[in-house]
C-alpha cells in the first residue's frame, strides 16, 4: 500500500473539528500538536492511521484527530491497539493515554504489550495524577505528594515505567516534555518509524491538580548520554537518572511480533446477526 | 548560532509569525471553550495581527517559500520566541494577564532579532534583521498601549464556578 501522499500533508490535515476540552495550560494541548505534526512528517494519510485510547484526559486524543480512532474502556488501549495491528498490519497504530490508564488499570496490558513487541507506538502523557477524576494519586505520583485526598502523601514507591518497559522487552524507549513540542514531534516520528513496540513517555503537566508541575519546564534537560541499544545499560541509566532526562534512551533490535494472518472476512451484517435475539 | 544568509533569516521570521498566529488561534479556542470569551477575543485579535504579519513577510520577501528542516531552526529556547507557551495560560486569566503574556512574547521576538542583528556584519542582511527588530519593537509598544488603556476591571481573574477539589 502506498504510504506517500500526492501532496504534502500538514498538521492541520490530521486535526478534527472538535475542540479539546482540556484545561488551558494543560500539557496535552502541546502533545496533540506534536502528534499531528509527527503524522504529517511521517506522511501517512489520516485513513491509514488509527489512534486508540482508554479513559482519562489524555485519552481524548482520538477524538481530536481525524484518523480512525477508538476510545476504549479504561486501561484497555493496548489490547485494542494490539488486536488492530495484528489484524490490520497495514495501518499505522498509535495508542495514547495517561499514567493512570496505562500503568494502573492497564498495567498488566502494558507489561505484555512490551513483551509481545507488536509494531505500534504507545504515547503516555504522564502528569503523575488522575486529572479527570479530580486529583487522585496515580502509579507515578511521588510518595510525598500531599493533598486533601491523600493527606501526607501515599508513601508508596512510584511505578517506573521506562525501566519496566525495558525489562519487559519494549523495543524503543524515550522520554520527552510537552513544553518542547518540536522535539516531542521528532521523537514521535522516531518511535513510529522504529519497528516493534515503542514507548514514548511525555511529561505533561496537569496545571489544575499539580500546578507545581509548571516547574518541569525548568527541570527537564536533554539526556547527557547518547541513546543505546544495550538494554541493561539503558535500564541502569533510567533507574538512576532524575526523571527529567529527555531523549531517545533505548533503541533495540528485536523483531516485531506479527504472525501471518489469514482472516476470514466477515461482513458487518453477518456479525450483527450473532447478536440478534 | 549566527544567521549568515537571507534565506535562514526569512525562514526564522516566517516561522516566528506563523507559529505565533497559530498559537494565539489555539489559545483563543481554549479560552472560548472555557467560557473566558473576553480573553478568547483578545487572543483572536492577536492571532489576526500575527497572521497579517506573516502574510506581509510572504508578500514582501517571499518568506513563506523558504523553509528549513525542523532541526535547523535555532531559537535558543524550547519554542519560537513569539509563542506563549501552552503552560503559561489558565482558564481564569484576566485580560491584563493575557496582555502581559503577549507583551513578553513580543519582547522575546524583538530581542531575537536584535541579538542576531548585532552579530551580523554590516550589509543588507543586517539591515533586514534590524528592520524586523523595529517591527517587533512597534508591536511591543502596541501591546503596552493596550495595557495602559485597561482599567482595573480587567485585572481580576474570573471567579471559578466549578472549582477543583481543594488540595
Amino acid at each position: 500500500m502506498s504510504t506517500e501522499s500526492a501532496c504534502p500533508l500538514t498538521a492541520r490535515d490530521y486535526k478534527s473539528e472538535l475542540k479539546p476540552v482540556w484545561c488551558p495550560g494543560c500539557g496535552d494541548f502541546s502533545v496533540l500538536m506534536a502528534i499531528t505534526k509527527a503524522m504529517a512528517d511521517v506522511g501517512r494519510r489520516p485513513e491509514e492511521i488509527a489512534v486508540i485510547s482508554g479513559i482519562g484526559c489524555s485519552s481524548r486524543v482520538p477524538a481530536y484527530t481525524n484518523c480512525y480512532g477508538f476510545h476504549g474502556v479504561h486501561g484497555r488501549a493496548l489490547p485494542l491497539a494490539t488486536g488492530l495491528k495484528l489484524s490490520r498490519p497495514d495501518l499505522l497504530v498509535i495508542a495514547a493515554g495517561g499514567d493512570g490508564d496505562g500503568y494502573s488499570i492497564g498495567g498488566n496490558h502494558f507489561l505484555h504489550a512490551c513483551r509481545r513487541n507488536v509494531d505500534l507506538t504507545y504515547i503516555v502523557m504522564d502528569n503523575q495524577v488522575y486529572g479527570m477524576t479530580k486529583g487522585q494519586p496515580s502509579p507515578t505520583t511521588p510518595p510525598e505528594w500531599d493533598s486533601a485526598l491523600v493527606p501526607g502523601g501515599t508513601g508508596l514507591r512510584p511505578f517506573h515505567p521506562l525501566v519496566i518497559a525495558l525489562a519487559a522487552g519494549a523495543n524503543f524507549v524515550a522520554r520527552s516534555f510537552s513544553g518542547d513540542p518540536a522535539n516531542t514531534a521528532q521523537m514521535i516520528v522516531e518511535a513510529i518509524r522504529h519497528p516493534g513496540f515503542s514507548l514514548l513517555e511525555i511529561l505533561s503537566p496537569c496545571v489544575t491538580f499539580r500546578p507545581e508541575e509548571r516547574d518541569w519546564a525548568k527541570q527537564v534537560h536533554p539526556a547527557a548520554v547518547d541513546e543505546t541499544s544495550d538494554r541493561a545499560r539503558a535500564a541502569r541509566r533510567v533507574l538512576t537518572d532524575d526523571g527529567f532526562n529527555t531523549g531517545i534512551l533505548f533503541r533495540g533490535d528485536r523483531a516485531p511480533y506479527q504472525p501471518s494472518v489469514n482472516l476470514e472476512v466477515v461482513s458487518s451484517v453477518d456479525f450483527e446477526t450473532e447478536f440478534q435475539p | 548560532m549566527t544567521i549568515t544568509d537571507r534565506a535562514t533569516l526569512l525562514a526564522h521570521a516566517y516561522a516566528i509569525e506563523s507559529e505565533a498566529a497559530e498559537r494565539y488561534e489555539e489559545l483563543a479556542s481554549q479560552m472560548h471553550t472555557s467560557n473566558n470569551h473576553e480573553v478568547g477575543d483578545l487572543f483572536s485579535k492577536l492571532a489576526e495581527i500575527e497572521a497579517k504579519h506573516a502574510a506581509e513577510l510572504s508578500l514582501e520577501h517571499g518568506a513563506a517559500n523558504v523553509t528549513l528542516a525542523a532541526t535547523d531552526y535555532s531559537w535558543g529556547s524550547l519554542e519560537s520566541p513569539e509563542v506563549i507557551p501552552f503552560g503559561d495560560v489558565h482558564h481564569l486569566m484576566s485580560p491584563r494577564q493575557a496582555l502581559t503574556q503577549a507583551l513578553a512574547a513580543e519582547r522575546r521576538a524583538r530581542d531575537f532579532y536584535e541579538h542576531h542583528a548585532a552579530n551580523i556584519p554590516e550589509g543588507d542582511l543586517r539591515t533586514l534583521a534590524t528592520e524586523f527588530a523595529a517591527e517587533e519593537a512597534e508591536h511591543v509598544r502596541m501591546v503596552q498601549a493596550w495595557l495602559s488603556r485597561l482599567d482595573s476591571s480587567n485585572d481580576e481573574e474570573r471567579e471559578d464556578m466549578d472549582q477543583p477539589m481543594p488540595l
